[in-house]
């Protein structure tokens, strides 16, 4: 049995209203909205996912399967393959990652589907061993050009950023970069980086994305398509967080957190480390706020993450002792 | 320029418990005691390393800077009492962090220093003069024979860092494994600061296949028995098994009603609160057990929580 836990929404804070630049296109009834990107190429959102789609000669490729759009991803290439009079059968399947909240819709697709990832998303779903994430036989590892009825997708891998297996998916001919879970257009991102592991490789993924030519970017996350200044706006708040933490490490004094918790450490480094975060976070959320959606919700914990990762992987701060 | 802060409105916790204590530490802030006969270990309190004397010279696991220059008073003092070389000739990296590593330029610049192939490569990316990359590597295993001692190196895949090893003395029966398991002591913030949660997960039981007593963790101030590391892993599992409660339980629905289209203000809403029933009967059963289980829970249980949503696919619904 569970219970069910219902909170008093009076308790919950209250947040600064959404900059327009959050919004996307309204969804229809059933949740979802289809739109295109370029030529055949299209992408789906229910306003928090995304996920895209080419209809080609050769049946339809779909990039990534969100449990959230779950059967929508049906309906809209049902819709568009319709209006086009093209075939609404998918044949390919490409992951960009093997986190289940952006491809946990995988089964939903027939067994035949070729599915397309990276080898380490391989053996990552072969060690997540969920049903609904069948492995992908298709692998690569650093770089593969996919040419699938006449239109051309090249994905490569510049190392681990989001998730150890986090890879590019470019279409050059429709001017698009697809790259989940590290930008949010409009918006800033969730919790620890958007719960990345590779912080490093998480700060130098906009400039990997950067390098190729592209006009339209689908991030995985909310209601609307990103540009190129979407993802160079996210980059600076990056990197006004990075040098903010700098500027925390250096001015916050661990001393008063050792003195007054004594024998237990992790008391005062929680007193001190949580300062240093909110130290880091204080000037970002003012300058983003009305900037960035939800820089007032989220700035402190990817402040805290990217500190630590100057910290631990550069080393900065730290001094030997004499 | 130093901020000042009024430490009346610091929280109080609950006491630590007796067994999270160490040994006191000497003058200069350290203290070094004897693992196993030319076995090692020295700590500040917060970290530890461990050193082999061998008649090849002195062999170094880990550096941390914390400790510092008291690494070559604690080697001093050892080899001047048994009458052996105080030479630090080999050094061995346990993963490629700053906080366990970055004295290792306090050491000559001919020492010999070894590691996993992928903390080569992150000590490469990282360019900090304080960590010189390991130019000894090696992939899945390697045994080491220096002065007649033998060290068993293991890697047996991402767990707290993408290169963190299993250093294993099957003649001092000692395990030394960095960043899982603090004896005494609940993990800090996200589980040590973990990356890969599931490989977090499995690293004790992988380190209990390996015969041993002693228990050389990289943090706090004792080292630790085979009972502490089946008590961290009872922690970790009681934390997973509340993590599915948690999230069996907690609606998100309200969050979303509240907060309309700001959809991170509900996903922050309902995250929390998940996070919360997840570490609540955890905090009750730790309290008194493990030192900091009111501190460091509730995020440790965020981590697991979420890598239960995304890497094994829990509470996952597919839109009709």
């Amino acid at each position: 049995m569970t219970t069910e836990a219902t909170p008093a929404t009076s308790v919950l804070p209250d947040y600064a209203p959404l900059p327009e630049t959050a919004r996307g296109p309204a969804l229809n009834e059933q949740g979802y909205y289809v739109g295109r990107v370029e030529r055949n190429l299209y992408f789906v959102t229910d306003g928090t996912y995304m996920c895209a789609f080419l209809t080609t000669s050769d049946g339809v490729v779909v990039l990534d399967a969100p449990p959230t759009i779950g059967n929508n991803i049906h309906r809209a290439i049902d819709e568009i393959a319709s209006a086009n009079g093209v075939s609404n059968k998918v044949e390919y399947l490409v992951y960009s990652h093997h986190h289940s909240d952006h491809v946990g819709a995988a089964s939903l697709f027939d067994k035949n589907v070729t599915r397309i990832g990276h080898e380490e998303t391989r053996k990552l779903l072969l060690r997540d061993n969920d049903p609904a994430r069948p492995p992908n036989e298709e692998t690569f590892q650093d770089t593969q050009t996919l040419e699938i009825g006449g239109d051309r997708i090249d994905l490569a891998f510049h190392g681990p950023n989001h998730s150890p297996d986090n890879i590019l998916i470019h279409l050059p001919d429709h001017d698009t970069m697809m790259l989940v879970d590290i930008c949010n257009p409009g918006w800033v991102p969730i919790y620890r980086s958007n719960l990345s592991e590779d912080i490093p490789g998480y700060l130098e993924a906009p400039e990997n994305a950067f390098a190729y030519p592209w006009k339209h970017f689908i991030g995985g996350h909310m209601g609307r398509l990103g540009t190129r200044d979407d993802l160079a706006l996210h980059q600076q708040y990056m990197s006004d967080i990075s040098d903010s933490a700098r500027n925390a490490i250096d001015t916050v004094d661990p001393t008063p957190y050792f003195v007054k918790y004594g024998e237990n450490f992790w008391a005062a480094l929680k007193g001190y480390l949580d300062e240093c975060a909110a130290t880091t976070a204080a000037p970002v959320i003012e300058k983003y706020t009305g900037v960035l959606a939800a820089a007032d919700v989220f700035t402190e914990d990817v402040s805290f993450e990217v500190m630590q990762s100057i910290r631990l992987d550069l080393g900065y701060g730290a001094q030997v002792h004499p | 320029m130093t901020a000042t802060v009024d430490t009346a409105t610091f929280p109080d916790y609950a006491p630590i418990p007796r067994s999270a204590l160490g040994p006191a530490l000497n003058d200069q802030g350290y203290y070094v005691g004897r693992v196993e006969r030319n076995l090692y270990w020295i700590t500040d309190g917060t970290y530890q390393s461990a050193f082999l004397t061998t008649s090849d010279g002195v062999v170094l696991l880990d550096a941390p800077p914390t400790i510092g220059n008291n690494i070559k008073r604690a080697v001093d003092e050892i080899a001047s009492a048994d009458g052996v070389s105080n030479k630090i000739n080999y050094l061995i990296y346990s993963h490629h962090h700053a906080d366990h590593v970055g004295a290792a330029s306090l050491f000559d610049k001919n020492v010999t220093r070894i590691g996993h192939e992928d903390t080569r490569r992150l000590l490469l990316r990282d360019g900090d003069p304080a960590r010189p990359p390991n130019e000894e590597t090696f992939q899945d295993r390697r045994t080491l024979e220096i002065g007649g001692e033998r060290i068993d190196l293991a890697w047996h895949g991402a767990n707290h860092s993408p290169d963190n090893i299993i250093i294993h003395l099957p003649d001092h029966d000692a395990l030394m494994l960095i960043d899982i398991v603090n004896p005494g002591w609940v993990p800090v913030y996200v589980s040590n600061l973990t990356e890969d949660i599931p490989g977090y997960l499995e690293a004790p039981e992988n380190a209990l296949d390996y015969p041993w007593k002693h228990f050389i963790g990289g943090h706090v101030g004792r080292l630790g028995t085979r009972d502490d590391v089946k008590l961290h892993q009872q922690y970790m599992a009681d934390i997973a098994d509340s993590a599915r409660n948690a999230i069996d339980a907690v609606d998100p629905r309200a969050y979303y009603a509240h907060y309309g289209e700001n959809k991170w203000a509900a996903a922050r809403g309902h995250l929390d609160e998940t996070t919360r029933l997840a570490a609540e009967p955890v905090i009750e059963k730790y309290t008194g057990v493990l030192a900091g289980a009111d501190i460091f829970t509730e995020s440790t249980a965020f981590w697991v929580m979420e890598s239960i949503r995304l890497d094994l696919g829990y509470g996952s619904q597919v839109h009709p």
